[in-house]
Parts: C-alpha cells; sequence; structure tokens
C-alpha cells in the first residue's frame, strides 16, 4: 500500500466514501477516470476492519453462501460451497434443491451469497415457487420458508 | 554484438509517470462492519504515476457497498491523516 493519504491520488478520478455494515469510510475507495479501468474502483485496504488476497486457484470449493437462522446475520450458520470452479462469474450455477436433507428447511432468516453470486431463496423443493433474492438482513415474508437455494 | 537480458523491473520503473495496471490471479475480499463488501477473482494492481507500490482495483459492480462522494479534502497537504471510522474505532 502506498503510504501517506488515500485521497491524494496522482491520476485524475472521484474520490468515494464506502458505506455499509453501519459504518463509514471516507475516500476510502477512489474511480479512476482513466478509460482502462472504467468501472473498476481502487480500494484503500487500510480502511476495512478485515481483507485477505489470495491465490484464486487455493479456492477449489468457492465459497458460495452463508445462511443464518435469525435475522441481522445472527444465530446458527449453514455455510456453502460449490463442488467446482470459482463461483458464479462467467453463468455458473449452483444447486441445493432440498435443504431439508441438510436440516435447513424453513429455518433461514437471512444470509450473504459471495463469489459473484446471487442468492436466489425458493420457498419450496426442487427450486419452486416464490423467490427472493438476498444478500440480506432479513427476509420479509419468504421469513423460515426457504426450501432450495440457487446460487447463481 | 551480445543482447541483453531485460530486467523486466527496470522497464516497469521506466513507465512509473504513466497509470499502470496488471490482472492479479488472486482472489480479493474485503470486510466493512463484519459484512463482505468485496469477493472477486476480477482484481487488478494499479500503480498510479509516480508511484512503484501498487493498489488493488475491483469491479464496481462486485462492490456490495454504496459509493458516494467522499468530502472535499482540497486544501490539505499531502501525508495529513484525516480521522475517519476505521479499524479499531
Amino acid at each position: 500500500m502506498t503510504p501517506g493519504r488515500f485521497d491524494y491520488h496522482t491520476t485524475d478520478g472521484d474520490v468515494l466514501t464506502i458505506r455499509a455494515g453501519g459504518r463509514e469510510l471516507p475516500a476510502a475507495a477512489f474511480r479512476p477516470a482513466d478509460p482502462d479501468l472504467a468501472w473498476y474502483v481502487v480500494l484503500d485496504f487500510d480502511a476495512p476492519d478485515a481483507q485477505v488476497s489470495c491465490p484464486v486457484g487455493v479456492a477449489t470449493n468457492p465459497l458460495l453462501g452463508i445462511e443464518y437462522k435469525d435475522s441481522s446475520y445472527r444465530g446458527s450458520t449453514w455455510t456453502l460451497y460449490g463442488t467446482s470452479g470459482s463461483g458464479c462469474y462467467s453463468g455458473v450455477s449452483y444447486g441445493f434443491y432440498h435443504i431439508s436433507r441438510f436440516g435447513w428447511g424453513d429455518t433461514i432468516s437471512s444470509a450473504k451469497a459471495f463469489s459473484g453470486c446471487t442468492g436466489v431463496h425458493h420457498e419450496d423443493g426442487d427450486a419452486s415457487g416464490s423467490t427472493y433474492n438476498c444478500t440480506c438482513s432479513s427476509m420479509g415474508v419468504m421469513n423460515d420458508e426457504t426450501s432450495a437455494i440457487i446460487f447463481r | 554484438m551480445t543482447a541483453m537480458a531485460l530486467r523486466l523491473g527496470h522497464r516497469l520503473l521506466r513507465n512509473v509517470g504513466e497509470l499502470r495496471w496488471e490482472p492479479t490471479a488472486k482472489r480479493v475480499s474485503a470486510q466493512v462492519g463484519g459484512r463482505t463488501v468485496v469477493s472477486t477473482s476480477r482484481a487488478r494492481l494499479v500503480w498510479e504515476p509516480g508511484r512503484v507500490v501498487p493498489y488493488y482495483a475491483v469491479p464496481e459492480e462486485d462492490v456490495d457497498a454504496d459509493l458516494a462522494p467522499a468530502p472535499d479534502f482540497a486544501g490539505e497537504e499531502p501525508g495529513f491523516v484525516s480521522s475517519r471510522t476505521g479499524p479499531g474505532s
């Protein structure tokens, strides 16, 4: 990390504040104006409270999601991995069609998705019925109703 | 005439005045307030002009957080450390 103030940049762009998890990190990101870096943001890795970089090849079982029995990411957790690949990039999807087999049917109240995935929570098995796309701290009418999850 | 092998670091430093980037074969993740806000395998290393140590840049669509314009720190001297909500606070 370049020492010094992160909002002092030597190229054109916009200094950004990151807001997440009830926290606000002023000037923790930077959006360069250069067209080769369009849609990218540069991060001040001194700002988040946890960060990691590791070889992609290590992730032979990509982390797909963490399911929580209670809202606001509390209670017992169930961590879901894919059997192969690196996640949901390039249209890859992963299905858990009957989560009652794992003792998690109709118990999920909040969830997080990772590895480029959206966690689509289905009310009924075989990925049918109503759906709720969730990285979310509460699941509304789908609280304790999930029977299948598709990460895509 | 004998050909000389190129030391790559010297070539990189020759362009130190330019904005440079390179894909990285690493997964980059970060958390804020207990929440994962970045998890990507599409990060890039970015060297700003005049700098020899890179930053990580990540696709904006892989950032699960609000990104808003930062307060204007104009007028402060480089090296000033502004107070902010950060690790350990």
